[in-house]
């Protein structure tokens, strides 16, 4: 290639006789890294840079010379090639540039020639850490709990205050569902955090699967789960609470055999003619929550069974 | 069409020959020993003897690393990552402290995965050429995510088959242990098996 | 040195008669065998040889004698049983033809013909043999194990030919053990991955049995962890598939057996 038009690329380029050393060295290296070509003729990377030591790269270029076609090396996996910094990069916790290293040969045994590309991929790096920025906010939303993305206990309270006054002004029922995973604290000392977190994580996505999009599947706190169904009558949340206790136990959760996890669900209905305060909705489905734990478990109560 | 015992003798040498250069590669990237098993050669007809062979479901969403072949030896070799295993072999490659969310996370991931298909499939290849005594041009490494069944499906072309080897992999002290499976389009494997017969009735 | 025509005449004939018993001597000694032979004096006797042909002037016996001399004192210097056949025959062979030639040739040694036949090509086996340093001097016994049929056959294929070495193949434990005790091998080429027993398993039976022959481990995962097992079980040396006659000159001649 003409040397004139080798010096306008963009990206980093050198080529490498077959014994490692320098043969060409471009006009963007120079810039970068102060090295001329004049210096780099007859060296090696590893004379150039005498804090490099990289055998990846070695083996790469062996590789590469013994006819496994063009190799790279990824910025995930080794940030960078050569040392090149970047002064004002460093408060975001890049003080080096990012490369995307590729690997070519031409030819073979002594004329072999290795082509290595280095390109700059920092400005994909700081956009894709500016997505993890706003990615995390999500995880932090103040409505949401973080462990399964479900709302948390503070969104129920709102929601229901909200809810409340437009079922008593619409007259439409709410029915409040309050679930538990049974004997959780037996499957995380069994299995320990770990699993019981996939455990809560795989629960709430079950859940989440067997409700219409305007009910509310929160985690109430620890292995506790409430579902709040607007415009629900009583008959069709019990059988929605009956599916969900039944699939709880067909499910294979946090990859734990099925049957290994369970749940207990307590309903109570909000009944705009014979209105409950929403504490009170709650109070009664934990209380019916709490006859399913002590009629054996693994079952819904929808409607009082006191013994 | 089935391989004859010297066919596979043959083949699984080769392709034991390929997957240990891959490991003595992929040790130096991990800082560990490679633990390797004797590879698994399979001539596959149709998408259901891949996916049986496979044991994943087809309907299983895999991720892919491909290249293209030309010069003595032309078509294509798919390495298939089982999601799982790559995961696992992410974490382990950046560390735990290194614990990224969402959506960031995919496209380090297919960097990283792109670059260790590159590994594998380069070694193998190269391991071949020597073997075999052909010059195989390889094209760069594309990376990709598709049904397991519509993958093979592209791999098998019009001669609807394909050369599918598998071996167990795992690193001595990290919790990586997965299987490499490398699928190779008809036409490779066709030329490799014609070459492999000049070589055993030699 | 030879000072009158007169004194030429008659020091050939007292050479002529002591080369032909000399020669005799040496093939008498050969043809008992390998187990049998005593190189040293063949050795001997073609170095008196050698030097009464420089003294009377007949190159060509010269250099004859000087190589088989020195190829005589390779043989001598690997010790007892460790010739082959192979190593032993290509000996017999020359010095049998040697001794053919001289008894026709001593009418007029001292005529100069052209190089070449049987004998010369012979002779320049046994100069490559002595040529390479240390390595593959002279036929070496090897024994091949491993389980690939096709392994087996690159090695076979890509052996340096014309060097006259026993290649024994063994595809499993029991073939390797009865081989290693049969022909007694200076190298084992050992595949790691066996399917009774892995390689450094069945090289530690061989040493127990009492197998002397250096180690070399075949295999294509050359990892430093592999490389470390090998060398600490006492592997002289590891040959990287796939193999081809490079790889396999350079580690015959790494291990100096």
């Amino acid at each position: 290639m003409d040397t004139r038009l080798f010096d306008l690329l963009p990206i980093g380029v050198m080529a490498l006789d077959a014994r490692r050393r320098v043969v060409a060295w471009n006009q963007w290296l120079t810039e970068h890294t102060s090295i001329t070509p004049a210096h780099a003729s007859g060296r090696t990377l590893g004379e150039l840079f005498p804090n490099l030591i990289n055998p990846r790269f070695d083996m790469a270029v062996d590789q590469a010379l013994q006819g496994g076609g063009p190799q790279i090396l990824s910025q995930t996996l080794h940030h960078y090639l050569i040392p090149i910094e970047v002064p004002h990069l460093v408060r975001h916790g890049l003080g080096r540039m990012r490369q995307h290293v590729h690997i070519a040969t031409a030819g073979h045994g002594d004329d072999a020639r290795v082509l290595v590309s280095i390109i700059d991929v920092t400005s994909s790096i700081l956009k894709i850490e500016a997505l993890t920025d706003i990615a995390q906010r999500l995880e932090n939303d103040v409505n949401r709990d973080p462990l399964t993305h479900l709302f948390n206990r503070r969104f129920v309270w709102e929601w229901l205050e909200h809810q409340h006054k437009q079922a008593l002004r619409y007259t439409y029922p709410i029915a409040a569902m309050m679930l538990d995973i049974d004997h959780f604290k037996a499957i995380n000392d069994r299995h320990g955090h770990l699993i019981g977190d996939r455990v809560l994580q795989d629960f709430a996505r079950l859940l989440t699967q067997k409700v219409r999009e305007a009910d509310i599947v929160a985690r109430f706190g620890g292995e506790e789960f409430v579902i709040l169904l607007p415009r629900c009558d009583g008959a069709l949340a019990a059988d929605v609470a009956k599916r969900i206790v039944g699939r709880t136990r067909e499910a294979s959760l946090g990859d734990l055999s099925p049957g290994e996890v369970t749940c207990s669900a307590g309903v109570a209905l909000f009944n705009p003619s014979d209105p409950l305060s929403t504490s009170d909705l709650l109070r009664e489905a934990d209380r019916r929550l709490y006859q399913a734990k002590a009629n054996g478990r693994d079952r819904a109560v929808c409607q009082d069974e006191t013994a | 069409m089935r391989l004859s015992a010297e066919e596979q003798d043959a083949t699984v040498e080769l392709a034991n020959i390929g997957i240990s250069r891959a490991a003595r590669q992929l040790s130096v990237l991990l800082d560990d020993e490679i633990r390797i098993g004797t590879p698994d050669v399979a001539l596959c007809e149709n998408v259901d003897e891949v996916v049986t062979a496979l044991s994943h479901r087809p309907e299983e969403e895999v991720a892919c690393v491909y290249q293209r072949l030309s010069g003595e030896l032309t078509g294509q070799v798919v390495l298939l990552l089982a999601p799982r295993d790559t995961h696992a072999l992410f974490h382990n490659l950046l560390g735990d402290g290194v614990m990224l969310h969402g959506i960031d996370v995919r496209a380090f991931e297919h960097e990283a995965m792109t670059e260790l298909g590159n590994i594998i499939i380069s070694s193998c290849v190269s391991a071949m050429a020597d073997m075999l005594r052909q010059r195989i041009d390889v094209s760069i490494p594309r990376y990709s995510e598709a049904r397991l069944d519509d993958l093979i499906e592209d791999g098998m072309g019009a001669s609807r088959a394909v050369l599918l080897i598998q071996a167990p992999l795992q690193a001595a002290q990290r919790e990586v242990d997965g299987v490499i499976a490398l699928i190779f389009s008809a036409s490779v494997a066709h030329q490799v098996l014609a070459a492999v017969r000049r070589i055993t009735a030699s | 040195m030879v000072d009158t025509p007169m004194d030429q005449t008659a020091l050939l004939q007292v050479f002529c008669a002591e080369a032909r018993d000399r020669l005799q001597r040496a093939l008498a000694c050969l043809e008992k065998g390998p187990d049998h032979c005593d190189y040293d004096l063949v050795h001997q006797e073609f170095d008196s040889l050698h030097g009464g042909a420089r003294a009377v002037d007949i190159d060509w016996l010269e250099r004859d004698a000087r190589v088989i001399a020195g190829y005589a004192r390779f043989l001598r210097n690997l010790g007892p049983h460790h010739v082959t056949s192979a190593a032993h025959n290509l000996l017999l062979e020359t010095v049998r033809i040697l001794e053919e030639q001289c008894r026709c040739r001593m009418e007029a040694p001292t005529v100069r013909v052209a190089p070449g036949g049987r004998l010369g090509s012979l002779l320049e086996s046994l100069e490559s043999a002595l040529r390479t340093p240390a390595g593959p001097a002279v036929p070496l016994t090897i024994l091949v194990v491993d389980d690939s049929a096709t392994s087996r056959l690159l090695f076979r294929a890509h052996m340096p030919a014309g060097e006259g070495h026993a290649v024994f193949e063994a595809q499993d434990r029991n073939e390797a053990m009865r081989l290693a005790e049969e022909v007694n091998p200076h190298v084992v080429f050992m595949d790691y991955n066996m399917p009774d027993e892995d390689g450094v398993r069945i090289a530690g039976r061989m040493r127990a049995m009492g197998c002397r022959a250096a180690l070399v481990l075949l295999t294509a995962n050359v990892q430093q962890a592999v490389l470390d097992d090998a060398h600490a079980a006492g592997f002289a040396g590891v040959l990287e598939k796939p193999v081809n006659r490079e790889k396999i000159i350079s580690v015959l001649r790494s291990i100096k057996p």
